[in-house]
C-alpha cells in the first residue's frame, strides 16, 4: 500500500505545477485590490487605512475563491479529471485537499502582494502583531471565499454557469461590500453589506490588523464568518458531484 | 491475495442513479492472463459496471472482489491492483506527459527517473516527445499515452471503457496489440466495446450486457455456436451466423 502522505505529496507537486502555470490567474486575482488602492489614493485617510487594507484584500480573496477556484474545479470535473484521479489509490480528501492548500498558499501570496502594495503606495503598515495576525484572519477569509466557490461548484453542474455565475456572485458581492460598505448606497445597504461574507471577512481582517481595537463586535464578526465558512464548505461538500450528470 | 486464477469477481452487481436502476444483476469472472469483452447496445449499464468496479460509484448491491480482494471495503488496496482507462479520460491539461505520468506513478507509489519515463515513452512509440502537452497529441497517441499511464504500475487487471471508439484503423490495431502485449505479460484486461469485429479480434470471453443484466457468456466462438439456431439471431444472419447477428439477435435492434 502506498502512504497518504506519498499520495498527497504527488497531488500536491502536480497541483503547484498547475498553479505555476497559471500564474496569470494569480497576478489577476491581486491585480484589481492593487489597482483600487492607486485608485483610491487620494481618500483612503478618509476610509481609514485599516479599513481599506481590509475591504482590498478580501476583493481579492473573493476573487481568488469564487472566480479562478470555482472556474478550475468546474472546467476538470468537465474534463474528467476528477474522475480518472478517483480511479486511483487517492481519496477525495487528498485529491481536493491539495487543491485547497495549494489556492490557500495562492491567497497568502495576493494578500502579501496587496500588504507591500497598500505600504508602497498608500503607506498603509501595521504593527508586528497586527501583521501576525492577519496571516489566520486571511486564512479564515480565504475558508469563506474557497467554501463559496466550492459551494457554486456543488450547486451548479455545468462550467460555463459556474464561470459567468461565479463572475456575478463575485461582481455582487463586492459592489456590496465595497460600494455598499462605504455607505454609498444608502444606511440599509451599509447594514447589509457588513453581515455579507465580504462584509463579515473584511471585519475580522480589520480587527486583526488592530488587535488593541479587538471588540465584542469584533468577536461577533468572527463568530459569523467562521459559521459562513463552516455552512459554505458544508454546502460545498454536501452537493459535490465529481462528474458532471 | 489471490490463490486462485480468479483476478474479478463481480456476483450480483446492481448500480442505482436515485430511482433509476442502471445495473440490475451483473454477475462475471475474470481469469489471470484472460481479455474479458463487456459487449452491450448504448445505456446497456457497461460503463455503470466498470465504474462501480473501479471504485467510482458505489453499488446498490453485489460484491467486487479483485486479486481476492473485496473492492468496496478495501477499495485502496483494490486499486492498486487495477488499472484504469476510462471512455473520457482527461489529464490536466496544464501538465506535460513527463508530469503527468510522474503524478500517475507517485499515487500509485513508484517512483520513476527522467530516463525510465522516456524507456517508456519509447515502448509507445511517443520518445523524446515528454515535454507536450496531452492536448498536443492526436487521438490515437493520447490513448496509448492513457493506457501507459493505466499501467504504470503493472496493474493485475487492466479495466478499458471503449479504448478504440474514434480511432483510425491504424490506431486501433496498434492499441490491440498493446492489448495482447498486456496479456502477455501475465495480467488480464476487461474492456467494453461496441464493435464486433474488436470483440472477436481481441477478447478471449464476452459478456452481452442488456437492460443491466447479462444475458449471455462465452467465447465469441462459442456464442455463436450457442445461438445460430435461435430464431432471432438467425433472422438478423444474411449467410454465415456472425457475432453481430447472434448480438442483435439478443439484444434486438431497436435504436437506444
Amino acid at each position: 500500500m502506498v502512504s497518504t502522505s506519498k499520495i498527497f505529496s504527488s497531488l500536491l507537486r502536480a497541483d503547484l505545477t498547475v498553479q505555476r502555470r497559471n500564474i496569470k490567474a494569480v497576478l489577476l486575482s491581486a491585480a484589481l485590490p492593487v489597482l483600487l488602492l492607486v485608485v483610491w489614493r487620494s481618500f483612503i485617510g478618509d476610509l481609514g487605512k485599516e479599513h481599506a487594507l481590509a475591504m482590498l484584500l478580501t476583493v481579492g480573496l473573493m476573487g481568488v475563491g469564487i472566480a479562478s477556484y470555482a472556474t478550475t474545479v468546474a472546467a476538470d470535473r468537465e474534463r474528467g479529471v476528477f474522475q480518472r484521479l478517483r480511479a486511483t489509490p487517492a481519496t477525495g480528501l487528498a485529491i481536493m485537499g491539495s487543491r485547497i492548500l495549494v489556492q490557500l498558499a495562492v491567497i497568502l501570496i495576493i494578500s502579501a502582494i496587496v500588504c507591500v502594495c497598500g505600504y508602497g503606495i498608500d503607506k498603509i503598515h501595521l504593527s508586528a502583531l497586527g501583521y501576525v495576525l492577519l496571516v489566520p484572519g486571511v486564512l479564515l477569509g480565504g475558508a469563506v471565499a474557497l467554501g463559496l466557490g466550492q459551494a457554486l461548484v456543488g450547486l451548479v453542474d455545468s462550467a460555463e454557469t459556474v464561470n459567468t455565475g461565479g463572475r456575478n456572485l463575485l461582481f455582487a458581492l463586492v459592489i456590496v461590500g465595497v460600494v455598499g460598505g462605504m455607505g454609498i448606497l444608502g444606511n440599509t445597504v451599509k447594514q447589509i453589506a457588513r453581515w455579507t461574507p465580504f462584509g463579515s471577512v473584511q471585519s475580522v481582517l480589520e480587527g486583526a490588523m488592530q488587535p488593541e481595537h479587538w471588540g465584542a463586535d469584533e468577536w461577533i464578526m468572527l463568530a459569523l464568518t467562521v459559521v459562513y465558512a463552516i455552512a459554505c464548505i458544508s454546502v460545498g461538500i454536501k452537493y459535490f458531484r465529481w462528474s458532471k450528470a | 491475495m489471490n490463490k486462485t486464477n480468479t483476478v474479478l469477481e463481480v456476483s450480483g452487481l446492481q448500480v442505482r442513479y436515485d430511482a433509476f436502476t442502471a445495473v440490475k444483476d451483473v454477475s462475471f469472472s475474470v481469469q489471470t492472463g484472460e481479455i474479458f469483452g463487456l459487449l452491450g447496445p448504448n445505456g446497456a449499464g457497461k460503463t455503470s459496471s466498470l465504474a462501480a468496479i473501479e471504485g467510482l460509484i458505489k453499488p446498490a448491491d453485489g460484491i467486487v472482489h479483485i486479486d481476492g480482494v473485496d473492492a468496496l471495503t478495501h477499495t485502496a488496496e483494490a486499486k492498486m491492483q487495477l488499472g484504469v482507462q476510462l471512455q473520457k479520460t482527461s489529464f490536466q491539461p496544464e501538465l506535460t506527459i513527463y508530469e503527468i505520468i510522474r503524478l500517475y506513478a507517485g499515487l500509485y507509489g513508484v517512483e520513476l527517473t527522467r530516463q525510465q519515463i522516456d524507456e517508456r515513452l519509447q515502448t509507445i512509440g511517443l520518445e523524446g516527445q515528454g515535454k507536450k502537452r496531452f492536448g498536443q497529441f492526436s487521438g490515437g497517441q493520447q490513448q496509448r499515452v492513457s493506457l501507459l499511464v493505466a499501467t504504470i504500475h503493472n496493474p493485475k487487471l487492466v479495466l478499458l471503457d471503449e479504448p478504440t471508439t474514434g480511432l483510425d484503423p491504424q490506431s486501433r490495431r496498434q492499441l490491440w496489440e498493446t492489448v495482447e502485449t498486456i496479456r502477455q505479460e501475465g495480467r488480464s484486461v476487461v474492456l467494453t466495446t461496441h464493435s464486433m469485429e474488436e470483440a472477436q479480434a481481441v477478447c478471449d470471453r464476452i459478456a452481452i450486457v442488456d437492460h443491466g443484466e447479462v444475458i449471455a457468456t462465452d467465447t465469441p466462438e462459442g456464442l455463436i455456436k450457442r445461438y445460430k439456431d435461435d430464431p432471432a439471431v438467425r433472422k438478423q444472419a444474411h449467410g454465415a451466423v456472425t457475432l453481430e447477428d447472434v448480438f442483435i439477435g439478443l439484444t434486438g435492434n431497436t435504436i437506444r
